[in-house]
């Protein structure tokens, strides 16, 4: 008889190494120094974390977490009518419009993100079309600035926020909805009350799913904000990149998952609320 | 019925589904405060109706009135008509309290009136302390009250109920039947009810319409349905039947019915009833329980009975009654039902009986096309 438990071995194993073990290695650095040139040296102390309140991370990080809820809002303003109107389609559609949805992940989200830049710039198809329309006299670049990084991790992101939500709206029963119809609540009243109440955990779980990797993020805004535009994840990716301060880069990295794990336990909570059901 | 009054009339109504037919020209009227039973088989229709009625279908002809003025194109948050689904489909995120108040609060009523009436009809449907508990926590016959407290405490014009029962365990569900009844006389609210249960529909409803592919067969009290069938589909639908199919005669001013060989009496003002003729395909429904046993040699001939001689062939105890299965020499089968020491079994399988019924006890119905129903399906099975 081989123990259930050892099925899991594969995977445990794979994640110690590849998961576990950088973490523990990245949260011990936290703690250290580095040298002049680099090094890290063994001498531990909260240095780094008290740092991170220094003015110019905090502006960085409170402007990430403003492009993260931007991003966040917009994917599900974008996403709920979406996810609504694939799972009001008759069955043989759904599943071409769900294709439809995660066909971009076919190409890497980098490439993607370059087509972008293709698409914003002076000379692009955006620009060009408005001259066209007479609607601007000279050329403009959207790219480099926070719209730019917006509109580059909404596309990224939004399938993250129409899949749960499409599964949970998929859940609902219609007989809810007419249910609510029936006793005299109109549309409009009976998606308040009842649609979206019933589909708080969808909406919760695609906003995590946007929000996290939004924040941390950081090609989207080395490519469309052109370093101008800093995210935390530009500034981890500096640290162990360029300023070669492993450590202090270990605590903004460690700063970023408590946020995150913040998140988790709100998502966790709405989950346990509307358990009940 | 005293002070029948039209409340709500389906004039002409037809729903397709694609290639099915739902509602095939529908015409039916239902009175205030009536308790009306769509009774018919699976897939014939009835819960498609029932959401014309409601709102949540459109037919695509015909039109649905209430109280005379057009319902077909007023939305269903607009119409006085509430329904119970066959799901209960209680809003799972909401207390009980809150499930019942919901339809009153989307009328912007004061706070303390809702208060009054969520609280009566929790005790209506009495269950006055479960009001802080949420659906998921309720047993099924706990949910079902709450459902219908939900529609009833709008005090709509018509209540529609989707085969309110059918969730429920036997016991309950016959509990139930009664408690509905209760409930509906005390409100006073028009009930339409779907079941494809006819012991449910004979036994709850003030009037019962009989459906069939989406088209409507009878419409008439439990008893009319029960005593005078209009056609052998209903005959056969609502509880036993004995079928005899044949040819009309008239010999000698009184009325026979021909199968292969043999003639049997029936009823002149059955013949009558129906407008049927010389010639005419009809056949003969006797119930079970208007059938008579008795030895082989006790009956004499006579004009007012028809009598077979037959060979039992399955005898079943029913503790109040004994149901035979007999069968003549030309393979006719007959169930005959007798009621309590009569039949106290003098006869054994394999016994020559004779059965018969007397004429007037032998409902006709007219026919069109004619398919040996002799014996009708089933009836075997429905001994056990
Ligand atoms: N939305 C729909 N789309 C397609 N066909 C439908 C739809 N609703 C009902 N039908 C079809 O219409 C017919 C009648 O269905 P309906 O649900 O009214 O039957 P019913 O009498 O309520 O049956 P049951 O006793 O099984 O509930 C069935 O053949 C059904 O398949
Ligand atoms: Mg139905």
């Amino acid at each position: 008889m081989v123990s259930p438990i050892l099925l899991l071995g594969p995977a445990l194993t794979w994640l110690v190494i590849f998961l576990v073990f950088p973490l523990a290695l990245i949260f011990v650095y936290s703690f250290l120094q580095r040298s002049p040139f680099g090094q890290i040296v063994f001498q531990p102390s909260l240095d780094n974390y008290l740092r991170l309140f220094n003015p110019t991370v905090l502006r960085v990080f409170l402007n990430s977490l403003r492009i993260a809820f931007i991003v966040t809002l917009l994917a599900l303003l974008l996403g709920y009518p979406t996810a609504y109107f694939i799972s009001s389609q008759p069955s043989r559609w759904k599943n071409t419009l769900l294709v439809l949805v995660i066909l971009p992940f076919w190409t890497s989200y980098l490439i993607r993100t370059y087509a972008w830049i293709v698409l914003l710039n002076r000379e692009g198809v955006l620009s060009r079309f408005l001259l066209g329309l007479g609607l601007i006299r000279e050329p403009i670049s959207f790219l480099y600035n926070d719209t730019a990084i917006v509109i580059g991790l909404l596309y990224g992101y939004l399938p993250f926020m129409v899949l749960p939500l499409y599964s949970s709206i998929e859940r609902l029963s219609p007989e809810l909805r007419e249910a609510s119809f029936d006793l005299g609540a109109p549309p409009l009243r009976t998606f308040w009350h009842i649609t979206l109440p019933l589909t708080l955990r969808g909406i919760v779980t695609g906003a995590i799913f946007v929000f996290v990797p939004s924040l941390g993020n950081f090609f989207v805004p080395e490519l469309l904000g052109g370093g101008q535009r800093f995210m935390i994840g530009n500034m981890i990716n500096n640290q162990f990149l360029q300023a070669r301060n492993w450590p202090y880069g270990s605590a903004m990295a460690f700063g970023v998952m408590a946020i995150v794990l913040a998140l988790l336990f709100f998502q966790a909570w709405v989950t346990r609320r509307t358990e009940q059901v | 019925m005293n002070g029948w009054r039209e409340l709500i009339r389906i004039e002409n109504v037809t729903k397709r589904f694609g290639s099915t037919v739902a509602a095939d020209h529908i015409t039916l009227s239902i009175g205030e405060g009536e308790f009306f039973a769509l009774l018919g088989p699976s897939g014939c229709g009835k819960t498609t109706l029932l959401r014309m009625l409601a709102g949540f279908e459109t037919p695509d002809s015909g039109c649905i009135f209430l109280d005379g003025k057009d319902l077909t194109a007023v939305r269903p948050w607009k119409r006085p008509v509430n329904m119970m689904f066959q799901s209960y489909a209680l809003f799972p995120h909401m207390n009980v309290y809150d499930n019942i108040a919901y339809g009153l609060r989307q009328e912007g009523l004061p706070a303390a009136e809702i208060d009054r009436r969520v609280r009566n009809a929790l005790e209506l449907i009495g269950l006055p302390d479960l009001a802080k508990r949420k659906p998921g926590s309720l047993s099924g016959g706990q949910k079902q009250r709450v459902a219908l407290a939900r529609a009833i405490v709008k005090q709509p014009r018509v209540l529609l109920l989707d085969e309110p029962l059918a969730a429920l365990d036997r016991k309950l569900r016959v509990e139930m039947r009664l408690e509905l009844k209760r409930l509906q006389s005390e409100v006073g609210i028009a009930f339409v009810f779907v079941t494809h249960d006819q012991e449910e529909a004979l036994t709850m409803a003030d009037r019962a319409a009989v459906m069939k592919d989406g088209r409507i067969m009878q419409v008439g009290t439990p008893e009319e349905l029960y005593t005078r069938p209009a056609n052998l589909y209903v005959a056969q639908f609502i509880g036993e039947a004995n079928v005899i199919g044949g040819r009309l005669e008239c010999i000698e001013s009184e009325w026979l019915l021909r199968q292969d060989t043999h003639l049997f009496r029936v009823s002149g003002a059955e013949v009558r009833r129906h407008g049927l003729m010389q010639g005419s395909l009809a056949a003969i429904v006797v119930r079970p329980e208007r059938m008579f046993i008795a030895s082989a040699s006790s009956v004499a001939e006579r004009k007012d009975y028809n009598g077979l001689s037959a060979r039992v062939i399955e005898i079943a105890y029913l503790g109040s009654a004994y149901n035979f299965v007999v069968q003549t020499d030309e393979g006719r089968r007959f169930f005959v039902q007798v009621q309590g020491a009569e039949g106290s079994p003098s006869y054994r399988v394999g016994d020559v009986v004779m059965v018969g019924w007397g004429v007037e006890q032998g409902i006709l119905v007219p026919m069109d096309e004619f398919g040996n129903t002799n014996p009708p399906e089933g009836i075997a099975n429905k001994l056990r």
